[in-house]
């Protein structure tokens, strides 16, 4: 059964009261909808992840310079400096 | 115009780029307030672009795009120019670099002309969950253009674009372009690279392009393909010019498959009995129709409804409000800012989605959903191969009914089930082709979908373009 208190706990997503009782009646009836797949002995298939079968593909770990570094920045919602700025995480001793 | 009378026009000096440029923008100026197919128009933008291709004429010629006007889903990064992802959390990102496709199109000389309308990140099949209000379907403007790509379906439908890129994730192009009336093509997973597509679901999503007839479409498309070392998933294979040559098809012998399980309950007795008949015209060409079986088909949309959710909620996870993007800084301490921002950020049905892949990948239920759900993927992958040992190319109807109308479907069950005839192509990476094949007596748009094997996108440009002059004939012999 779907606990969707736990699951938007997980998602670190809040959600809206009338989303919480739209969600409360709708997900497990999606969650049943997928019932379906129930039917089917899939014991001996291999999952697909890529439908084509590349796989590990590997490249050298070298620095590539980015052009726009300042665009980057610019974006943060709040910065100093050249740093994102954020709510402290580590208390003071 | 199509894209061969512009390029060849600009080429030949009877028109000017700037010209086709302020004819598409005063199109867009004009009509575009009530289909609202576009967020963001680069007005000045497009017309310097314009001017640049016009004094620099001789230098630009043999650019295989000269002076095209295009619009860009707006999940696909432009550099210098917002990207919204048709989110709130995105409302004012500015993208830092273009995206390859983007890239690809400036190097061959096409001009971007704005962003358009989406789905709230490609979650829906109408681009009525936009935070940037619904587009509405040119052909009817009470009716949904389709979704996610609406918004580009729309700007080719109306004539504001020649052509247009959109993403398809599980029928995000095709479905559009049949809502529309359109041309519209996902190519094999890996055949277009992803870098600077918005992520929605990674081993489904790719871009492709929308257009009024194959010959702009193939076009299009042999500028976008190709390996990139910036997606470590695309294919490191040759592009063929698709364009070329494309009048080389011979009909005769050639293998129709129509699956059983498409033209069963469920589809409008309209949509079927034309596709049926313009198989019955080909039949007459030479081809052979044959009924083939797709036994997993029934089992595509719980697949992807559970894939597609899970890899939407491990990339959407980015959206944190730290880096870029919408930021609630109210909460208690660093962990409820991220909560509250994405509560204000995100809209209804990427909550829906995000909350469905969060439970689909945790932990004691991944076996069971995720896991399950990848093995039946490949049963489905396995329908199609089987498939294409027998026949050259799958005919369907791309969507089972014409557009509805705006706020017709509320319940998620429902839409989601509008993507059933377009989700198995992509679910087993396969390419597919939306055909426009005429109205239904209301006027509305009915769709063909032509699906192919992997990486058989040249072999489905020549059919189309064969499929579409037997109907041109058709549409001249009977008025």
């Amino acid at each position: 059964m779907i606990d969707i208190e736990h699951i938007i706990e997980l998602a670190r997503l809040y959600v809206t009261e009338e989303e919480r009782e739209k969600f409360k009646k709708q997900l497990p009836e999606i969650i049943e909808f997928f019932k379906n797949l129930e039917e089917l002995d899939t014991e001996n298939i291999l999952p697909i992840f890529h439908t084509l079968g590349v796989k590990n593909v590997m490249r050298e770990d070298k620095m590539r310079k980015f052009e726009d570094r300042e665009l980057i920045l610019e974006n943060a919602p709040e910065r100093e400096e050249d740093f994102f700025k954020v709510k402290r995480v580590i208390e003071e001793i | 115009m199509s894209i061969k009378e512009i390029v060849e026009g600009i080429k030949n000096k009877k028109i000017k780029a700037k010209e086709v440029v302020e004819e598409c923008l005063k199109e867009i100026r004009e009509r575009d307030k009530g289909v609202n197919s576009f967020i963001t128009v680069f007005e000045e933008d497009a017309i310097k672009e314009g001017e640049l291709i016009d004094r620099n004429l001789e230098d630009l010629k043999d650019k295989k795009l000269l002076g095209v006007p295009i619009s860009i889903k707006d999940n696909i990064l432009v550099k210098g120019k917002r990207t919204t992802a048709g989110s709130k959390i995105l409302e004012n990102y500015i993208a830092t670099y273009d995206a390859t496709v983007v890239k690809r199109l400036k190097e061959e000389g096409a001009i971007i002309i704005g962003k358009t309308n989406m789905d709230e990140f490609a979650f829906g099949s109408s681009t009525e969950t936009s935070y940037f209000g619904p587009t509405r379907n040119p052909v009817d403007i009470e009716r949904v253009p389709g979704g996610s790509s609406g918004g580009s379906a729309a700007s080719v439908s109306a004539g504001f674009v020649p052509c247009s890129l959109g993403s398809d994730t599980g029928g995000s192009i095709r479905q559009p372009a049949s809502f529309c009336g359109v041309f519209g093509l996902k190519p094999t997973y890996g055949r277009v690279s992803r870098y600077g597509l918005i992520a929605f679901a990674s081993s489904l999503d790719q871009i492709g392009p929308f257009a009024k007839n194959t010959f702009d479409l193939a076009l299009i498309m042999e500028v976008i393909a190709g390996y990139d070392e910036y997606d470590s998933t695309s294919l490191n294979e040759e592009v063929p010019e698709y364009s070329k040559d494309i009048e080389n098809f011979d009909i005769k012998g050639v293998k129709i498959g129509l699956p059983d399980e498409y033209f069963e309950l469920g589809v409008d007795s309209e949509i079927k009995d034309r596709i049926l008949g313009i198989c019955k015209k080909l039949e007459e060409e030479g081809s052979i129709i044959e009924r083939i079986k797709l036994p997993h088909t029934k089992y595509a949309v719980s697949v992807y409804y559970i894939v597609a959710p899970s890899e939407a909620s491990s990339n959407l996870a980015r959206y944190d409000g730290v880096k870029y993007g919408y930021s609630n800084r109210n909460g208690k301490d660093l962990i409820e800012d991220y909560f509250l921002t994405r509560r204000d950020g995100f809209g209804e049905e990427a909550k829906r989605r995000i909350i469905i892949g969060t439970f689909a990948l945790s932990s004691g239920y991944y076996d069971a959903y995720y896991l399950k759900a990848q093995k039946v993927r490949t049963l489905i992958k396995r329908d199609f191969e089987e498939a294409f040992k027998k026949v050259d190319f799958i005919i369907t109807p791309t969507s089972p009914q014409v557009p509805f109308k705006i706020g017709e479907i509320l319940d998620p069950i429902s839409m989601y089930m509008q993507d059933v005839f377009t989700i198995p192509a992509s679910l087993a990476g396969i390419p597919g082709l939306n055909f426009p094949a005429g109205r239904n007596k209301d006027g509305l748009p009915i769709g063909l979908q032509i699906l192919g094997k992997k990486l058989s996108e040249r072999e489905i440009f020549c059919f189309s373009f064969f499929l579409e002059k037997i109907l041109e004939k058709e549409v001249m012999d009977h008025g």
